[in-house]
């Protein structure tokens, strides 16, 4: 620790973070896996009957991946599923979980790169992949554990980082395909027209509405790594208000990025308060647990206000507040 | 903010219930060490890569610029019917396999090898067993024209065309 101390970037990055959380994270993370590939992103099956149009990825051909087949993304996809379950089912007990999510990690991924080899990379699986492969570094996480460490600290860090590296980096991007012009470029008018919501459409009667949130976009995106750096309220205000913006995306042009709306909720907000409060109510921990995960996540498509599942304003280390003032805790405080 | 009895401590400085499990010193290196290498070809990614280089390419989607008084590209699909007539008909991966956007980039693929669509139409053939069978299928690049920020009109061009 003395070490920690006399350090600031190993004091950032290794800070003990609470091994609850990285619990609560894996349950949902294994949980989203179904959810993904059976509902949200069922491209797997589709692509088994288009391989012709297959053009791999840099990575396929460095691993020598083999170019997919029906009968692969089948095992694939077949695979992962019951392996996400067990290691839901599993997350609180600890057990199994570095194999069980290595092996997730492996598949997940091989899962990408195949259904991104068909002309169409999505930039919202970045911080989830870093998750997939992070949480299995942890060890002696368990639900109920109240201790910290610093591997627990890593991994969110991991989680942290890649989720403002998407947001931070994307305005690089836009920098460098689109020019200094792209603020002022009318590529919202574009993303409206491609495939606006009957809400968005409605935008396209205020172009200079549009015109300005591609300057705010940018701003947001060049300043969103200060969220790394805040603590406590603020840094949940921002999450909040970036949770926020992938909502009304949502809500203008039907994306919505749920992996990384589900990182961006788990790495930063302090959920291990969900697995406290739960004991402390005695409700039955499971139960109480995965109703306010189902509300997290629920939270993605919710209005703004709601998009942080449990924002309770005490310290961190306030373990067994009391269930009551809740509410009272979403509310700003001076 | 404060909560009475409990005052705020940064999590990083927290006094946990029991002790924090600390690493070695060769484990945050070897943490250390991996998580730089992933920032670093992250961003080198995001200036020199592309889409291939997934999963250190660029974050690109939507980093073009339309010009406000340019034209937006969308690519539809049209299908002959059995009794000869063209319809539109969904570029959607339950459709024909692959979705609009993965279609869009691959446009010089489609160009230099029109012979493609049909395996699009082959595709439709697998996935919608119960709908007629097309005997053509051409992609269309159709152009919406911006005036201001507004739309103004539609134009359209063939990429490619494929007859069985």
């Amino acid at each position: 620790m003395a070490a920690l101390r006399g350090n600031p970037l190993t004091r950032w990055f290794f800070g003990p973070v609470p091994l609850a959380r990285v619990v609560v994270f894996r349950i949902a993370a294994y949980l989203f896996i179904p959810l993904d590939l059976l509902v949200l992103r069922p491209l797997g099956s589709h692509h088994a009957s288009a391989t012709a149009l297959y053009k791999p990825l840099i990575v396929a051909d460095l691993l020598h991946l083999p170019r997919p087949t029906p009968e692969l993304i089948a095992v694939v996809t077949w695979s992962l599923i019951p392996l996400a379950l067990v290691a839901a089912a599993l997350a609180p007990s600890g057990r199994w979980q570095r194999l069980l999510g290595t092996a997730i990690f492996v598949l997940y991924f091989e899962q990408l790169i195949i259904s991104f080899s068909f002309g169409k990379v999505d930039h919202d699986r970045i911080a989830y992949v870093v998750a997939l492969a992070v949480l299995p570094t942890v060890a002696g996480a368990r639900l109920r554990e109240r201790g910290s460490a610093e591997s627990a600290a890593w991994a969110l860090r991991c989680v942290q980082i890649a989720v403002v590296a998407t947001y931070f980096l994307s305005a690089f991007a836009k920098l460098r395909f689109g020019g200094v012009e792209w603020v002022n470029s009318a590529t919202l008018v574009r993303a409206v027209m491609r495939r606006g919501t009957g809400f968005g459409r409605l935008l396209l009667d205020l172009p200079w509405l549009l015109h300005w949130s591609q300057w705010g976009i940018m701003l947001m995106e060049l300043f969103s790594p200060v969220v790394l750096f805040l603590r406590g309220r603020w840094q949940r205000i921002v999450v909040g208000a970036l949770a926020g913006f992938h909502v009304v995306v949502y809500a203008t042009i039907s994306i919505m990025f749920w992996p990384h709306v589900l990182c961006l909720l788990l790495a930063f907000l302090p959920t291990e308060r969900l697995v406290r409060r739960a004991e402390t109510a005695e409700t039955g921990g499971g139960s109480a647990v995965a109703a306010a995960l189902v509300g997290g996540q629920d939270a993605h498509g919710s209005a703004a206000g709601e998009a942080v599942p449990v924002v309770g304003d005490q310290p961190v280390d306030a373990v067994g507040e009391p269930a009551e003032g809740r509410d009272a805790q979403d509310q700003p405080q001076r | 903010m404060i909560t009475p009895g409990a005052p705020p401590v940064p999590p990083s400085a927290q006094p946990a219930e029991q002790p924090s499990a600390t690493l070695s010193g060769r484990a945050r290196a070897v943490r250390l060490a991996a998580a730089g290498l992933c920032m670093a070809l992250l961003v080198v990614g995001t200036f020199w890569g592309d889409d291939d280089a997934f999963p250190f390419g660029p974050f690109r989607m939507y980093s073009t610029s339309t010009p406000p008084n340019g034209n937006i590209h969308v690519m539809v699909l049209k299908a002959r019917m059995p009794d000869g007539s063209w319809r539109e008909v969904p570029l959607d991966s339950v459709v024909v396999g692959v979705n609009r956007a993965e279609v869009e980039g691959q446009v010089p693929r489609f160009q230099a090898e029109p012979a493609l669509v049909g395996r699009l139409v082959e595709a439709h053939d697998r996935l919608r067993p119960a709908e007629p069978r097309w005997t053509g299928a051409r992609l269309v690049m159709r152009y919406l024209k911006l005036r201001d920020r507004r739309f103004v009109g539609t134009e359209e061009k063939v990429v490619a065309e494929w007859l069985r």
